[in-house]
């Protein structure tokens, strides 16, 4: 789904990413892992062609990411994202709705429950609490039905609750390919069957059950 | 169509707009009730103009501030990249934004005045060519400020750089642009005012002044010297359209390289 090969990603002469080389496979759930500043934000976003790749080919589900036709496969939730406040919960995902096509207001409706937000549904985004904001950016998510769904810490700045939220709708997603980023070990094991660990620009992934947290404590 | 919709309601459900709206239709008022002791057959005349010189005061801060915010908002809220990864590439979202920027504040603004105009038409001998003379320098103004304001909403990184921009652009057009002509103003003569006259008018705020004041009928091209006859021998027309290309279309084209730039990091 996801093929990454020799991506160099370079910030005012420093190398975020160093000759990168990473695979997913269809219906693999991946976590990129590494500390902070490691470059995992870097990674997704030159994934996304929104950052420019000083060298190197992403390929997703075989297409070119300088071309466009991958984008009707991926959903792409960022950090710390805050959606349109004056919007209700409703008008925000019918909005993000009407990029991918015709609105669907049976399927709105649909996501709205499963993240349990219907009834929040006529609120200002503004009044939510974080937990129900990151809940109605998975709706949005969940409405594009998209194959490959890209989270970039999705439960950053959650209380365990609304945490456990999150992880039970990303869990309860089957046949999704998966690659979010986090810093919860805990949140990984749950989730995903593989971890791509990023430390110094270079990427070395693992299958979950082989991957080790004292990796990330070696440098500590 | 979704674009539009969603800014209204992003716009009018915020109080920013309507301030911007509040002190355009206060001005608008205070210019009527200071002109309705002119006389009928040309009070619509001094109205428009005199409307129209509180507008190049007020318009080009207004929409430098609203456009600006409405971009740097987008990337604050990390809603850009959320349209810009599921639908076409970065110019196809600025293309949008701006079309929606330009249709909501010109639409606005066009029904205030055209309410506006209602009491000036008891008030003044009406004609309607002066009326959208007036109308349509006040939309080129507004479009040109917009798109520079979506500029420089892609080019800054922070609101305080953006508060900054913004400033620097409105003093730029309304005293710095006029303080560099005043500079040069000694050594014009009869062989080069043309290039003068091109640089002077390369000013929307003047070019629109001169536009509307030729379109009222105020500013008579006759009994002129042989100097200043060079001086305005560009047409009208083309000093506007040659504002837009160079700024509105200028500014387009500079915010397409930074939509791109601006996501980075």
């Amino acid at each position: 789904m996801i093929e990454v090969a020799g991506l160099t990603v370079s910030y005012r002469n420093n190398k975020v990413l160093d000759d990168v080389h990473l695979v997913i496979q269809k219906g693999e759930r991946c976590a990129l892992v590494g500390r902070n500043g490691a470059g995992k934000s870097t990674l997704i976003h030159s994934l996304l062609n929104l950052l420019p790749a000083a060298s190197g080919t992403v390929y997703i589900d075989g297409i070119d990411h300088r071309r466009h036709e991958w984008k009707k496969k991926v959903a792409y939730l960022p950090e710390k994202f805050q959606l349109y406040p004056q919007l209700t919960g409703e008008e925000n995902v019918r909005f993000f709705a009407s990029l991918h096509g015709a609105v669907d207001e049976e399927r709105i409706e649909d996501v709205l429950h499963t993240v349990r937000l219907w009834e929040a549904r006529h609120m200002k985004s503004k009044q939510y609490s974080k937990g129900m904001l990151q809940r109605l950016g998975l709706a949005i998510m969940l409405y594009y039905d998209a194959d490959l769904l890209i989270l970039d810490e999705p439960t950053s700045g959650l209380d365990p609750l609304g945490r456990a939220d999150v992880l039970a709708i990303l869990r309860s997603l089957p046949n999704k390919t998966v690659l979010l980023s986090s810093h919860h070990i805990d949140e990984v094991r749950q989730l995903c069957t593989h971890v791509a660990y990023l430390e110094n620009g270079k990427i070395t992934k693992y299958r979950v059950e082989d991957f080790e947290l004292s990796t990330l404590m070696e440098g500590e | 169509m979704s674009y539009i919709w969603k800014e209204w309601l992003e716009l009018s459900r915020g109080k920013a707009f309507w301030l911007f709206f509040l002190l355009v239709v206060a001005a608008s008022l205070s210019v009527l009730m200071s002109a309705k002791s002119l006389p009928a057959e040309h009070g619509l005349t001094i109205f428009l103009q005199m409307l129209f010189d509180m507008n190049a005061y007020i318009v080009p801060l207004l929409c430098l501030f609203f456009a600006s915010f409405s971009v740097m908002q987008e990337k604050e809220q990390r809603t850009m990249v959320m349209i810009v990864v599921k639908s076409g590439p970065p110019w196809m979202f600025l293309w949008k934004k701006s079309a929606a920027i330009q249709l909501i504040t010109m639409t606005v603004l066009v029904i205030w005045y055209f309410v506006l105009i209602i009491p000036a038409k008891f008030l003044f001998v009406f004609h309607l060519s002066y009326f959208l003379s007036f109308l349509l320098a006040t939309m080129v103004l507004v479009f040109i400020f917009n798109q520079i304001g979506i500029w420089l909403g892609f080019a800054c990184k922070t609101k305080i750089q953006l508060i900054g921009a913004n400033l620097f652009a409105a003093f730029f057009f309304i005293y710095l642009y006029d303080f560099a002509l005043l500079s040069v103003l000694p050594s014009v003569t009869y062989d080069n005012v043309h290039v003068f006259s091109f640089v002077y008018f390369l000013q929307p705020l003047h070019a629109l002044r001169f536009y509307l004041e030729t379109s009222l009928g105020m500013f008579s091209l006759d009994y002129l010297s042989r100097t200043m006859k060079k001086f305005f021998s560009f047409s009208p027309g083309v000093l506007v359209a040659l504002n837009i290309a160079v700024w509105g279309m200028g500014a387009l084209a500079a915010s397409m390289l930074w939509s791109r730039k601006g996501e980075e990091r």
